[in-house]
């Protein structure tokens, strides 16, 4: 390709797909030379990919001339393996803000980060500043650190995790951290104290399926809001309610899971 | 400005993307032979598209080795507009409806000439693979299509009669005379009943969700069993689609604004 801009070692695929990365929660519409200088790419060759990602219907053009991603990419999404376990969850996610009014989550563990599956609103608590599909640090949420006791222990995860200060509570003194982890692996249950940010707390429990975590249900709350810790119970009840059903799941049809098998259609 | 290739055989990215289409509901795990032949391209091609669509996350392999569709594609396909505002504003309603119902709660779309289940809540631990968020179901047999029909344009209507009403069960209404008076008497009552119309053993009840009189969106419940007494979820129902109406239209502006101009 006389395009390819000198130093690009890229394939024509990671090009293709740089684009698709050039979209996120802030940038869901984009124009053109957006697209190009978000991906690295030169104009033209922007121009030809965008064309050839809009005629797979992966993006879409508004009638203002701006890009967004397409329908096609929804619904190929919603065949990953997560976007089943959030159906699961979520009648059990509803039961927990019922029980407790507060907000609550479900994550998995994505390229060492907790990455946000779902996130159910409850009334009177923090406004959480991530939805479905957003990031958050493992070593300082509670979430985070329930993927860090339950990543398997070759895997370097904790070894890997950059201990970004956030508050003057964040644990950054990985021997410290290590401890913390080895104790949410004996109770069950992790806790982040404004580690993240100034007034919040969070707890959450692994969603274990045998002795394999699937995932991990957490709640945040404002800090000082009474009987938190009284929240484990009815958040190891959904945990619990949720391994059930992928568990039945499995059994007894649609791929929600990778260890189910294929449809039985 | 570089124009589009011109010549006959698919493009990089067009290979990678049919490779990422040959998966559905039906087809979300598969081997590499089975994607090659789906996908409609050589085993070698493909081998060689999936290890870097699985590089980036877009592919994904479980422990038998099959390929299914990975995280990346998901939380890309979040930023999809269809997904985000309808979504939003009807979740905690559905949530309410779910409550009270006991039931397997869905909120549909029109996808062309297919509605798509944009939201969905279960309350039985297995329902079919096609139902699930994302799925795509007959506009005229199902409760959430029949809803979202009734209350589309008449040219809308029309070129969905001229083509063919696929028979799902014996109970599908294949006729379309008889469709046309089904439509009319949903949109005096406002709303659709499906009985083992779509498929045997299940029923559904569903109301629009209106703007300016049109079906932007209709929540149904579906019961997987003939017993239960459909009609008792009309009031919860009817409830809820006014509520996502008045936040839709109080937030002011199309649920789907980059579609507007399809």
């Amino acid at each position: 390709m006389t395009e390819r801009r000198a130093g690009d070692t890229r394939t024509g695929t990671a090009r293709a797909l740089a684009i698709l990365r050039a979209f996120d929660d802030a940038h869901r519409t984009l124009s053109l030379s957006d697209i190009g200088r978000r991906a690295a790419l030169p104009i033209a060759t922007a121009h030809r990919l965008v064309a050839e990602l809009e005629a797979g219907e992966a993006l879409i053009r508004r009638a203002d001339g701006g890009y967004e991603i397409g329908p096609q990419l929804w619904h190929l999404g919603l065949l990953a393996q997560h976007a089943g376990l959030r159906e699961a969850a979520l009648p059990l996610l509803q039961d927990v803000v019922v029980k407790t009014g507060h907000t609550v989550h479900l994550a998995v563990l994505d390229r060492a980060q907790a990455l946000c599956v779902e996130r159910l609103n409850g009334s009177g608590t923090v406004a959480p500043r991530h939805g479905p599909g957003g990031r958050l640090p493992l070593h300082c949420t509670a979430v985070g650190k329930v993927l860090l006791a339950y990543a398997d222990s070759g895997s370097g995860v904790l070894s890997e995790t950059e201990l970004v200060r956030y508050t003057h509570f964040t644990v950054t003194d990985r021997s410290l951290l290590a401890r913390q982890v080895a104790e949410i692996r004996r109770t069950g249950v992790a806790f982040s104290e404004q580690e993240r940010r100034l007034g919040v707390w969070s707890i959450a429990v692994p969603v274990l399926a045998g002795d394999r975590l699937v995932a991990t249900l957490g709640i945040i709350a404002a800090m000082g809001t009474p009987r938190l810790r009284s929240t484990v119970t009815p958040l190891q009840g959904a945990a619990a309610g949720i391994a059930d059903r992928i568990r039945a799941g499995d059994r007894s049809g649609p791929a929600r899971h990778p260890r189910s098998s294929v449809a039985s259609r | 400005m570089t124009p589009a290739p011109t010549r006959p055989e698919k493009s990089v990215t067009a290979r990678a993307l049919s490779v990422l289409a040959a998966f559905d509901v039906t087809h979300p795990r598969m081997t590499l032979s089975e994607l090659a032949r789906r996908a409609d391209l050589p085993v070698a091609t493909v081998h060689r598209l999936a290890k870097e669509l699985e590089r980036w996350g877009a592919l994904e392999r479980d422990e038998d080795g099959r390929y299914g569709v990975g995280l990346r594609v998901w939380e890309i396909g979040l930023l999809a507009p269809i997904h985000r505002r309808l979504r939003e504003v009807a979740l905690p309603l559905m949530l309410d409806v779910h409550a009270k119902a006991a039931s397997n709660v869905q909120l549909a779309a029109c996808d062309g000439f297919n509605a798509v289940y944009v939201e969905k809540l279960t309350s039985e631990q297995a329902v079919p693979a096609s139902s699930r968020v994302g799925g795509r179901m007959p506009l005229h047999a199902t409760g959430v299509g029949k809803s979202l029909l009734a209350f589309q344009g008449p040219a809308f209507v029309e070129a969905l009669l001229t083509r063919p009403l696929d028979k799902h069960t014996q109970w599908t209404i294949t006729d379309r005379g008889g469709l046309r008076r089904q439509l009319a008497r949903i949109r005096a009552d406002g709303y659709a009943t499906s009985r083992q119309e779509y498929r045997l053993g299940s029923q559904s009840l569903a109301v629009p969700v209106l703007v300016d009189g049109t079906a932007v969106a209709a929540l149904g419940v579906v019961e997987y069993s003939l017993e239960r007494d459909l009609m008792a979820h009309l009031p919860a129902l009817r409830e809820a689609a006014g509520g996502i109406s008045q936040r839709l239209v109080t937030a002011g502006a199309d649920p789907f604004p980059s579609l507007i101009d399809e």
